[in-house]
């Protein structure tokens, strides 16, 4: 047996391991509960986006535009903050454009016929012909804006504001939709 | 005397030195009392020694219900029993007289009276159950009830098997010692 100072000297020594092990397993178990819950939080966030992407996506498709126009799921911004494009007259993905080039060439050409608003008029007639192409810009900041693209000009689907275009501004748009081949 | 309590409250306000104190009056009767179930007095010193730092890192576990002494010793039984189920030797009657001496030295430390030497040794021989409950109320003083919650058992157990215990001690002293 040895002295009683031997052994409370020890005694003491495995209580100061036993408080350091018991300090490292908290710092353990907290690290991974923190980790957890970064995760949780994180994949909860994740699921929230695909939830909303669904939720815009469904709702586009089942708008119901008198026109055909489908919706999508909004993007990265391309141009003033626009991020896709869509026309319609037929119901499908291939009408869906996401390349930023043709959406920004797109955006502009609209913007600058809207911008002008010379001629703009809530008649609903004129330069109808019968043939009208729905358009969709999508942008995550402002929404959708529906327009009508005709012979004459763009018609807002809304406000139901014309706005007139050039031949060429139109031909340029129709190409950047595909509905008219690009002429070399 | 209040078996340690009163230190472990000055240990719990935080003066070190009663560690010692704890220690100088707990420590070698928890060994003791442990090598009655292990029979092995390095691992009771172990068991000891690990109870006791238990008792120093976990400072809100003793409640200061029953007394300090009975607690450790709750504890050191506790322990012993795992280590005993641990290397699955738990039947105590089976013990041979060489297995069971404890260490001279502790005993020394702990048995100052020769009579109760003598009345160790001859508790080596008894069961298992006979022994702590012996131990309990003749070596460390404790009362029935106190031996009882140390034990597991209620009163009347602890009466049967002190009982018992003096009936064949009578057997294996004689007569004549055992009224020595």
């Amino acid at each position: 047996m040895r002295d009683i100072d031997d052994y409370t000297r020890e005694v003491l020594q495995r209580a100061d391991e036993k408080r350091r092990a018991i300090k490292t397993r908290r710092r353990r178990a907290l690290s991974v509960c923190s980790g957890l819950a970064v995760f949780l939080i994180a994949g909860s966030f994740a699921l929230k986006g695909i939830i909303g992407g669904f939720r815009s996506g469904a709702d586009n498709a089942f708008e119901g535009h008198p026109h055909g126009a489908i919706g999508g799921i909004d993007t990265d911004s391309a141009y003033s903050g626009y991020s896709s494009l869509f026309y319609g007259g037929v119901l499908g993905p291939d009408n869906e454009i996401t390349d930023p080039d043709s959406v920004k060439e797109a955006a502009e050409l609209i913007e600058s016929a809207v911008g002008k608003d010379i001629e703009g008029s809530n008649d609903n007639t004129s330069d109808s012909c019968g043939d009208e192409i729905s358009i969709v810009l999508v942008s995550a900041e402002d929404g959708r804006h529906e327009y009508l693209l005709m012979s004459g000009g763009l018609r807002d689907a809304r406000t139901g504001k014309f706005y007139p275009m050039d031949a060429e501004a139109i031909t340029k748009l129709k190409t950047i939709l595909g509905i008219e081949e690009k002429k070399d | 005397m209040d078996n340690g309590a009163s230190s472990y409250r000055r240990f719990l306000d935080g003066d070190e030195s009663a560690v010692r104190d704890i220690m100088d009056e707990l420590f070698y009767s928890l060994v003791f009392f442990v090598d009655r179930y292990v029979r092995d007095v390095h691992a009771a010193e172990d068991i000891a020694m690990d109870v006791m730092s238990d008792l120093f890192v976990h400072r809100h576990r003793y409640n200061f219900r029953s007394s300090l002494k009975t607690y450790l010793f709750m504890r050191g039984k506790s322990r012993a029993l795992d280590l005993l189920r641990h290397r699955k030797v738990i039947d105590f009657t089976e013990l041979s007289e060489d297995c069971s001496a404890t260490d001279g030295d502790l005993e020394a430390r702990v048995l100052e009276d020769e009579s109760r030497r003598e009345l160790n040794a001859a508790l080596g021989r008894l069961p298992g159950e006979m022994r702590v409950a012996v131990h309990l109320v003749y070596f460390e003083e404790m009362s029935y009830d106190e031996a009882a919650k140390v034990m597991g058992k209620n009163r009347k157990q602890i009466d049967n098997l002190l009982y018992r215990a003096k009936k064949e001690l009578r057997d294996l002293l004689g007569e004549e010692a055992y009224r020595q």
